[in-house]
């Protein structure tokens, strides 16, 4: 249960819901008591659904009255009626309830059982439904899926390009969306596969460029700075590695597509010091600066003299965090003290 | 009708005990039959908070036992409660309420064992939650959390299960709900959980993690579950277990986060809510008491991150510690 305001009724209002309740009470222990795939039972299931479409055992009883009941030996078009029916009912549903797993599962099912599903009309409904809430994790996995079922019937290259300008609308709308930030860096390694020297460079530098002005328009939103983070990438080393290749994601480097990591990263050091001059208590440029200086260490080979002015550098920067984000000061202190 | 206000800065232990022991008593609410799916669910975040709290007892132990046997189905699986369907979710909260009666011998253990590897894809490694299909990190957790509990992690793919958390690792560092999906911390609890409990926790960047974790508090003290949303209660731990398996507890501020527990908590009828001011749940009341259990709150019973059990249950299981300190 989230967000529902604690308030303390009157005695007469708690008499007056115990009297309304009671009712509904017997009716819905009735409508329980019903376990036959019929017309009747279904109506029931969707009653009770409305009152609660968290009740899994009751989407899978009304998935069963459909398989052995209602759509049992009917013809295609039945079929497709009846499903397509169902997925309004869904919909209607999901207004009232737009974080139920069980909704959003059924839905799975529906389309995947009726004959002639319309994917095209599955991204426009979902992509309508990120408009009123651009965060829901329903709604972008589900788009993903019904991406994955668009394979068929669209190109790769346009189902990507499809995907590039839905995240780049819902970054220019808000920066903030992390949701959409997330999404990019499951679809650039696709796009950077696909694509020749030219294109490449051409896709990174775009990249670069609006993960930029997002860190440039609201330096204090952390979402732009995470992605860039990886943008950049780390040091292979630094990062406990297994030896297989499942998770190489946050190992590569994709900054190299510009050009030598260790000068890119040293022109950025001189950029963030700039941006600190005039944003000096943002945390995350200065953590962004002690990140850079930590992998220039390790992405190039330094001198003992430099590689102090580096540490100096680095505990500066700590001591800094540790007044003006004093909550998460153990953790500047542990890279303070860790520093080699 | 009134808004109550008062808050308090103290864990209000006897409250919150009647507060559990008054939730099997509201059966002219609505609400009580309306959440009878979260019934198995709802004795096992009970359970855990009174045992934590050092009242276990507070909810008549054969009485409990009696009703979780009922919710078992001959496929060995259990549902949320009785006549409804069995699911891998309620499976696993079956086993551990049995585990912190220390009563695992009234059910069919095999059957349990049975039932959970039968929901394994052997292609992936992924966990279905139910016959119907549905994949998702959290029933990973469940599957290995159980059987681990059983001791019968030899009846899956564990490698494969593994291979399946890894494809869910995103570029934060977090994981999600399937491949593609983005990092959220209750996810983020599952897979790191997971993966500690079959010794992977080298395959987890836990410097990008940790700090992306303790990132989530709020200047309120509170936690959210992922960027830019608003805190609550269950985040206290969903992020808190997975630092403290990372050993990174730290990171976070204790005092601050304190203060936001137990300003979520409601002083006149017990429990804790997702946030001050808001209606109290079970849920939120055992995940708020679990984490002031990790942080080391004075008067409450030690709670292993992993399992998400009192740590004593682990103990009395013989099972190792899969964490750092």
């Amino acid at each position: 249960m989230h967000g529902r305001r604690r308030v303390k009724p009157t005695a007469e209002a708690e008499r007056a819901r115990k009297e309304k309740e009671a009712v509904k009470i017997k009716e819905y222990r009735q409508l329980r008591s019903n376990h036959e795939y019929t017309q009747d039972a279904f109506e029931i299931t969707t009653k009770i659904l409305w009152q609660n479409p968290d009740f899994y055992t009751i989407w899978n009883f009304r998935r069963n009255i459909l398989i052995h009941g209602l759509l049992k030996d009917a013809p295609e078009d039945q079929r497709q009626e009846s499903l397509s029916e169902e997925l309004v009912f869904l919909q209607e549903i999901f207004q009232s309830n737009p974080k139920s797993y069980w909704i959003f599962n059924h839905r799975h099912w529906c389309l995947e059982t009726m004959p002639n599903p319309d994917w095209k009309k599955e991204l426009y409904l979902v992509e309508k439904m990120l408009e009123l809430d651009a965060r829901n994790f329903h709604g972008w996995d589900y788009r993903r899926y019904v991406k994955s079922k668009l394979v068929n019937s669209m190109q790769p290259k346009d189902l990507l390009q499809t995907d590039l300008d839905f995240t780049k609308k819902k970054l220019e709308q808000n920066f903030s969306n992390y949701s959409a930030w997330h999404q990019r860096s499951k679809l650039l390694p696709h796009l950077l596969s696909d694509a020749n020297e030219d294109e490449r460079k051409r896709l990174i530098d775009e990249e670069f460029g609006i993960a930029k002005s997002a860190i440039y328009t609201d330096p204090d939103d952390q979402s732009a700075w995470l992605y860039y983070w990886w943008l950049l990438g780390r040091e292979p080393h630094r990062i406990p590695v297994p030896g297989d290749s499942i998770h190489e994601e946050s190992s590569v480097a994709l900054v190299t597509i510009k050009g030598d990591r260790s000068t890119i990263i040293a022109d950025e050091i001189e950029e963030f010091k700039e941006l600190l001059e005039e944003e000096s208590n943002s945390k995350w440029c200065l953590q962004t600066l002690m990140h850079l200086y930590q992998e220039l260490k390790y992405a190039k080979k330094l001198d003992d003299s430099e590689v102090c002015k580096f540490n100096d550098e680095i505990v500066g920067i700590c001591d800094r965090l540790i007044k003006i984000d004093s909550m998460r000061a153990r953790r500047y202190e542990d890279i303070r003290n860790n520093l080699k | 009708m009134s808004s109550s206000t008062t808050t308090s800065n103290v864990l209000l232990i006897d409250l919150h005990v009647k507060y559990i022991q008054s939730l099997d008593k509201k059966r002219d609410t609505l609400e009580y039959w309306i959440t009878e799916h979260l019934r198995l669910a709802g004795v096992y975040w009970g359970l855990t908070a009174l045992d934590l709290m050092n009242h276990v007892d507070a909810l008549d132990r054969d009485d409990v036992i009696a009703y979780v046997k009922s919710c078992q189905w001959p496929n060995g699986g259990f549902s949320g409660h009785v006549n409804h369907d069995p699911h891998l979710l309620y499976t696993l909260y079956a086993v551990q309420i049995l585990l912190i009666e220390d009563a695992i011998d009234a059910v069919d253990v095999d059957k349990i064992v049975e039932y959970v590897s039968d929901l394994q894809d052997k292609e992936t490694g992924a966990f279905k939650g139910d016959e119907w299909g549905e994949i998702d990190t959290r029933f990973s957790y469940s599957a290995l959390s159980c059987l681990s509990l059983l001791k019968r992690l030899d009846a899956i793919d564990v490698p494969k299960a593994v291979e399946f958390i890894m494809k869910c690792k995103n570029f934060d560092g977090g994981f999600g709900s399937t491949p593609g999906a983005e990092s959220h911390a209750g996810q983020i609890f599952c897979c790191v959980g997971a993966l500690a409990i079959v010794n992977s926790l080298h395959l987890v960047d836990g410097d990008l993690l940790g700090w992306w974790l303790c990132e989530r508090q709020l200047k309120n003290g509170g936690l959210n579950g992922r960027p830019q949303k608003l805190e609550d209660v269950c985040y206290s731990w969903w992020v808190l277990s997975a630092l403290s398996i990372l050993g990174k507890l730290h990171w976070i501020n204790k005092e601050k986060l304190f203060e936001f527990v137990l300003s979520a908590q409601d002083t006149e009828s017990g429990g804790i809510a997702d946030r001050p001011g808001d209606m109290a749940d079970v849920f939120h009341t055992v995940f708020g008491v679990a984490g002031l259990s990790l942080l080391g709150y004075p008067g409450l019973k030690l709670v292993d991150p992993v399992y998400c059990l009192p740590k004593h249950v682990i103990q009395r299981r013989g099972l190792a510690e899969r964490y750092k300190v």
